[in-house]
């Protein structure tokens, strides 16, 4: 999830894509759409949204491939328009809000994060993991839009800072400014909780 | 409990375990396409027309830029051989025209010669190598005067006034 794709590939299909070969941008489609779909879901938190803004995001960026230039990675680009493009649908969207979560896949009872929390030495039990889980979604969308932004690229995408502020248009320091003040806000969240 | 940096840190990696139901990304592509698609064909009219004529001319464009290509150099030759004959022929310019009308004959008419002088450049084939000239009131009713004794003809050649009577400073 971490690794950055190959930008001379991107670079190929973009190229396609502007030539007019639509098999390419569908190439595109296929690369980017889990990476962005966790993007957009954990901004968003429904399924649904996230599957209209998802299509949203790459018919714009159909759209606006002709003017692409380059200038930045094509990662970086469509990116950005994912961020924009969830931070003005909340905004629209305001307070009229309904969670559709997604299920936790098989591949969590692997993880090494599930079994060190849910692990005897640990006070977090599997069953309290699922209600902390529910309430660390409630706290999430209590965070700013663009605080949310950064918790979502940092913390569960695992971008690097530098990779986050070429999306937000933002120096670094900001970006771990804002990650700083996010942390705080969903551990006094949490803390409340229990 | 207090949840600390780290605990914190884990329960937002496990999210990344929240996943669509399988398959959603096949279909994902597909709606995709289809609304790309339904994208198209909600275009205005005005704009899917001028797509299909843009694709139907481009058809004879090859055709068309070779059409362009013969008509421009059919149009520099007939410059060409225009300006040869031209160079070949001086006497049809416009000064051999001034000239006879200025000659004895014509010299009480200055009215006559001053308008075929600045006659506009499309009046006929002779003046275009002549832009509009407007030759001075004083030099003109000086070629109007009747010649007194010992006077020779003056002309006008090639748009500049001319005299047979010998320069002086050479």
């Amino acid at each position: 999830m971490t690794d950055e794709p190959a930008p001379n590939e991107d670079a190929r299909l973009v190229a396609r894509t502007q030539a007019g070969d639509p098999a390419a941008f569908d190439a595109l489609v296929v690369k980017y759409s889990p990476r962005l779909y966790g993007l957009v879901y954990n901004m968003t938190s429904n399924h649904e949204d996230t599957n209209d803004l998802l299509q949203d995001v790459f018919a714009k960026a159909y759209r606006s491939i002709a003017g692409f230039r380059g200038n930045s990675a094509f990662y970086t680009w469509i990116h950005s328009i994912a961020v924009n493009m969830s931070i003005n649908f909340l905004k629209k969207r305001g307070r009229r809000m309904t969670m559709s979560l997604d299920d936790m896949d098989a591949g969590i009872e692997n993880d090494k994060d599930f079994i060190e929390l849910t692990s005897s030495t640990n006070p977090v039990r599997e069953a309290d993991l699922s209600e902390l889980q529910q309430r660390l979604n409630e706290a999430m969308m209590k965070l700013s839009y663009d605080h949310r932004a950064v918790v979502t690229m940092f913390d569960i995408q695992g971008m690097p800072h530098a990779e986050i502020a070429k999306i937000l248009g933002v120096s670094e320091g900001t970006v771990r400014s804002r990650l700083f003040y996010a942390h705080r806000q969903l551990q006094n969240y949490l803390e409340e909780f229990h | 409990m207090t949840v600390d940096e780290q605990t914190l840190s884990k329960l937002l990696r496990l999210k990344r375990h929240e996943q669509p139901p399988p398959g959603y990304y096949d279909d994902f592509l597909r709606e995709f396409q289809t609304r790309q698609r339904a994208e198209l064909l909600r275009r205005p009219a005005w704009r899917i027309a001028l797509d299909r004529l843009e694709a139907f001319s481009s058809q004879f464009f090859t055709v068309a830029r070779v059409s362009y290509a013969t008509a421009s150099f059919a149009v520099l030759c007939a410059a060409g051989i225009l300006t040869v004959k031209m160079v070949q022929h001086p006497g049809n310019g416009v000064g051999a025209t001034v000239a006879t009308l200025t000659d004895g004959r014509a010299s009480n008419q200055p009215a006559q010669l001053a308008q075929v002088i600045s006659a506009p450049r499309g009046a006929g084939m002779n003046t275009m190598l002549v832009p509009n000239i407007r030759i001075p009131d004083a030099l003109l009713n000086a070629s109007a005067q009747p010649m007194g004794d010992g006077q020779r003809p003056r002309y006008i050649l090639d748009t500049r006034p001319a005299s047979y009577e010998p320069p002086f400073s050479f």
